[in-house]
Formats: structure tokens, C-alpha cells, sequence
């Protein structure tokens, strides 16, 4: 079995491993405002960032988005993500989840945008590039990602200036 | 909702961060709650009232928008 293909499996058995950790284990609460997922430890957000940056220089070195081992650094990249979207802050408090909720909702609403922009103008494109192509929903859920870091990481940076 | 935390916290000769160590929040938090940017829960709401040994209803007040 080639390298890259052994990458893709640990990669879906990570996805596994980190979906299982993060559902909330008492489901039986109605408080909606309070999401009580089990963030993933602060340390852990290190270890995204080493990630993301190794995969980026990888991508940047083989500079061919159509080739296998980019699309699988790509698939990283989304994983990284989401391991420091949902990893906790130095200080967590009912604010920063209300924050961290917010940031969800908006990267929800931007997958959301996303797809009915492309979904319409595919419409009578059967072969289309788009949502048949990996690669385009990669970037698409890494787009949502972002969304959610920039929008947490932008009110937290105003509030602190605020603080000042 | 108006309130009167950073009063309180006058009176009581407490900063933003001790008030904040001592209800397990951070800084950002207590600054929001005081500028009115943030409701906090009523979980919140009550350990605030403890350390000033007050009513929640006497730190935090519906104002007729509410």
C-alpha cells in the first residue's frame, strides 16, 4: 500500500477518534446556549498549528493542486482545523462558549451560502467541477473552518482592545 | 439589562481581575458584563450576587426594553 493512502486512513480514523471525543456526553441538558462539547485540550492547538504549517510548506513545494499528495496535505490542513476550532482557550468560560457558538453558527451559515451558490450555478452542468471535484468540498469546509477561527479569534482580539 | 457590578465592585475595593478569579471567569467576561455588552446566565448571575452578598435582582436590573 503506497504512503499516501496509509495518510488517508490514519487521517478518516483521526476524524473517527476526534468526532467520538467531542459529542457531548450528557445530552440530557435543554440548555441551548451552552453547546457542553468536550473541547479537546489547549496543548492540542500547538500541535494543529506545527501541522498546518507543515502541510502548507508541503503544498507550496509540490505546487500542483491536482495531484494526489496535495489534495491528502489539503485534507490535513481541514483536519488541523478543526482540531484548534474545537480545542479550548487558555480560560474557558460561559462567554467564550457563547462566542464559540456564534463563530459555529456563522461558519454553518457560510458551508450553507457556499453550496446553494455553486449548487445553482451547476445546475444543468452534470459534469461539473465542482461538487464532483474532492478537492472543491475540501475547500469548502476549510473556508467554513476559517470563518469560525477568524470570527472567534476577531471578537476576542475587539474585546481585549476594548479592555485596554 | 443595566447593573451595577462595577459599583459593587467599588464598594467592595475589588479589581476586574479579582472579581473575575473569584467567580472562576475571565477579565473579558466581567468587562462585558459591566459594559452591558454580555447577559450573563443566571448560574453567572448568581455567584456575582454571593460575593457581593446581595440580591441578584439589586445588581442586575430589567430596564423597559427588556
Amino acid at each position: 500500500m503506497e504512503l499516501i493512502s496509509i495518510i488517508r486512513y490514519i487521517i478518516v480514523v483521526f476524524y473517527f477518534v476526534l468526532f467520538g471525543y467531542l459529542f457531548p456526553k450528557s445530552g440530557t441538558t435543554y440548555d441551548l446556549f451552552k453547546l457542553r462539547l468536550n473541547l479537546y485540550p489547549y496543548w492540542m492547538k500547538f500541535v494543529s498549528i506545527a501541522l498546518i504549517f507543515s502541510c502548507l510548506i508541503m503544498i507550496l513545494v509540490i505546487d500542483n493542486f491536482l495531484d494526489e499528495r496535495v489534495q491528502t496535505f489539503i485534507a490535513i490542513v481541514n483536519l488541523s482545523l478543526f482540531i484548534f476550532v474545537f480545542s479550548k482557550e487558555k480560560y474557558e468560560d460561559e462567554f467564550s462558549e457563547q462566542i464559540r457558538f456564534k463563530s459555529f453558527t456563522y461558519a454553518f451559515l457560510t458551508f450553507l451560502a457556499f453550496a446553494g451558490v455553486f449548487g445553482v450555478a451547476c445546475i444543468g452542468n452534470l459534469d461539473t467541477v465542482y461538487f464532483g471535484n474532492n478537492l472543491f468540498i475540501q475547500i469548502m469546509i476549510g473556508v467554513s473552518l476559517l470563518v469560525s477561527l477568524t470570527y472567534f479569534y476577531y471578537t476576542k482580539y475587539r474585546l481585549q482592545k476594548e479592555n485596554r | 439589562m443595566k447593573n451595577s457590578l462595577k459599583i459593587e465592585r467599588a464598594i467592595k475595593n475589588l479589581t476586574q481581575d479579582d472579581l473575575s478569579k473569584l467567580i472562576n471567569v475571565s477579565r473579558q467576561t466581567i468587562n462585558s458584563i459591566e459594559s452591558g455588552r454580555y447577559v450573563p446566565s443566571a448560574v453567572l448571575a448568581l455567584k456575582i450576587s454571593k460575593v457581593f452578598e446581595k440580591p441578584v435582582n439589586e445588581i442586575f436590573k430589567l430596564e423597559d426594553s427588556d
